[in-house]
């Protein structure tokens, strides 16, 4: 057990790429399955880390805060999803987006001017480190009771990765149920799908909230990970990263979408030790030009990813 | 009243620029269906230009903007060439251009941002001296950016009512299929469109630097904004957009007379998202435009 004492750089990297596979599977249930050009994803993140963060700090037990989050991103995203959905694509893209940058403003200026009390600490963000205190460093206390000492990143990385595991095999089930069958039904032709009795529209909704569930666990495990976030941590970016990963893995797919978040992860991690002779600020920009580089030339040259199949294009039309 | 009056001149200084970027925007889905999240890169890009020639060179001002709106303008036209005509030969989707559109702006910003860092810079403009004209303070700042504004609509509202060029490109905004088969040159007008999308993108960005200042997202961070006005004036409609530029900046800086400034960038968002939900077309557009 030796090696699980010093796991190095890769602990790190590996925690961060199953909290972007979270978030990509949720996108996937969206874009993927159901056709929803969500392009504002990462709010659902957002909501998930805050309302954890913030409860947490009100007293209440971890567990339920962290199913506050998962029912919080849910309600607001088929809240959202409600008068959103029968937009058509590029609109429902620009009015998602926007959404999401109304809530990080909204978080960046603190909201205390509407719900009359501080919330969200403005742009410095919150600090939570509940998950570690409650559950990482017990599983390494147990451990060094026990004679092994544990890379103090592993209780996470094996807790991330587990839920990437559940989460992934969940979806995966739930699409081959006839409500999976239903939302790809939707996705290729609504019309048909209503004809057919079929309530589409719910279906819909229910793949947002889905969506956003994943995304939300993805913000609480954010949260678990770095402990201090700021409305900074969820611009727009992070949704185009997801995007990146699930049109990599292969849209629809659920291997995929894991596949995907490694693979750009990597990508953009093992970069960073190559020595370039740049300075860190220029590095960092290098690693948003890779991501965009991949984007364009994945959509321009094989837009059915790694995993996807042609016939189940969704980018096209 | 004066407070009024003094929030409106605000507003009409921000609403030119929103007005400026939002033609471009406007023209370019008009006619190639393209929901173009590079349009605000585009503007830093012409911001940078500006910087460069004007701060690092030591350039005259009005040289400084010529020469962002003709790069820029031809970085409009470059990625037509080199992205969007042969994936548009491909049969690409909405989705798939929106998608590579987002990682061009990437690749712009942070190319921007790789070559010049990402401090905030300055163009070097006169941003302190203030007017009190009847009680109102107009910095000679605004004036300029009002005044260039107004002088570059004009002209871009000529082009587009009372030249050939301008005639086509309506036509194809309307509809490019029936603009081909009367015999317009669609490739040729696809690539003025461009090049005037690209200029105004890069004319705006100057302004924009003079109003906020230079730095890697200053165009990004507008184009939300831009998007909202697009909207308000119908999307596809370069007159509408023109307007919709001027009722948002002036919604958002009369907004501050009733919520705390700190959500003015809100308004905007907040009316995108109303405009579609309510009245997709927009306050000019015509039903078919949108369905």
């Amino acid at each position: 057990m030796s090696f699980l004492s010093d796991l190095g750089i890769w602990a790190p990297i590996l925690t961060v790429t199953g909290i972007y596979a979270l978030l990509a599977l949720g996108l996937q249930v969206q874009v993927g399955q159901a056709g929803l050009r969500n392009f504002g994803h990462v709010a659902s993140m957002l909501l998930g880390a805050y309302t954890m963060a913030i409860l947490n700090s009100e007293g209440v037990p971890l567990v339920l805060s962290m199913l506050a989050a998962l029912a919080v991103a849910m309600l607001a995203a088929a809240l959202v999803a409600i008068p959103t959905l029968r937009l058509r694509g590029d609109f429902l893209a620009i009015v998602t987006i926007a959404l999401a940058e109304i809530v990080r403003i909204l978080a960046r200026t603190d909201v205390e001017a509407i719900v009359g009390r501080p919330l969200t600490n403005g742009p410095s963000g919150l600090s939570d480190r509940t998950f570690r205190s409650e559950v990482i460093k017990p599983i390494l206390d147990w451990g060094r009771d026990n004679g092994w000492d544990f890379d103090r990143s592993l209780p996470l990385l094996v807790i991330v990765w587990t839920a990437v595991l559940v989460v992934g095999l969940g979806l995966w089930a739930l699409s081959r149920t006839p409500w999976g069958r239903v939302v790809r039904a939707v996705r290729e032709d609504e019309d048909a799908v209503r004809a057919l009795g079929k309530n589409a529209f719910l279906c819909k909704v229910q793949a947002m909230a889905i969506g956003a569930a994943c995304a939300a666990l993805a913000g609480c495990f954010f949260v678990a990970n770095q402990v201090q976030f700021s409305p900074a941590s969820f611009e727009p970016i992070v949704t185009f990263s997801a995007f990146t990963i699930i049109i990599l893995g292969g849209l629809g797919s659920f291997r995929g979408a894991v596949a995907g978040a490694f693979v750009l992860q990597v990508l953009l991690e093992r970069t960073r030790y190559i020595e370039t002779g740049f300075t860190g600020e220029q590095e960092a920009a290098l690693r948003y030009i890779v991501v965009g580089l991949v984007l364009m030339a994945l959509v321009a040259f094989r837009p059915q990813g790694i995993f996807g199949k042609r016939e189940e294009l969704v980018l096209g039309d | 009243m004066d407070e009024i009056l003094q929030r409106i001149v605000f507003g009409l200084t921000s609403g030119s620029i929103y007005a400026i970027a939002a033609v471009g925007l406007t023209l370019v889905y008009g006619i190639l269906r393209l929901t173009n999240f590079a349009h605000g890169d585009l503007m830093t890009f012409g911001a940078y230009m500006a910087y460069t020639v004007t701060v690092m060179w030591n350039g005259h001002f009005i040289l400084g903007l010529l020469a962002a709106t003709v790069l820029t303008a031809l970085l409009g036209l470059g990625t037509e060439l080199a992205i969007w005509r042969p994936l548009r030969l491909r049969g690409s989707g909405v989705l798939q251009l929106m998608l590579v559109s987002i990682g061009l702006s990437l690749v712009i910003r942070y190319g921007l941002q790789f070559f010049y860092g990402a401090d905030l810079r300055r163009l070097d403009v006169d941003v302190t001296s203030t007017n009190v004209i009847g009680g109102i303070r107009i910095s000679d700042q605004q004036i300029l950016i009002f005044v260039l504004a107004a002088i570059v609509l004009g002209l871009v509202g000529l082009l587009l009512a009372k030249t050939l060029i301008g005639a086509s490109m309506r036509a194809l905004s309307d509809n490019i299929v029936l603009a081909e088969s009367t015999g317009i040159d669609t490739r040729r007008v696809i690539s003025q469109t461009w090049l005037l999308a690209g200029g105004l993108a890069g004319f705006g960005g100057v302004l924009a630097a003079i109003f906020i200042n230079v730095n890697p997202e200053v165009g990004w961070n507008l184009l939300l904004t831009v998007f909202a006005a697009v909207i308000v004036g119908g999307i596809g409609n370069p007159y509408g957009a023109l307007i919709g530029g001027y009722v948002i900046g002036l919604a958002q800086e009369l907004s501050t007379l009733v919520i705390p400034a700190q959500y003015k960038l809100l308004v905007g968002f907040v009316i995108l998202v109303l405009v579609l939900l309510i009245r997709p077309q927009g306050i000019m557009g015509r039903r078919q435009a949108v369905t």
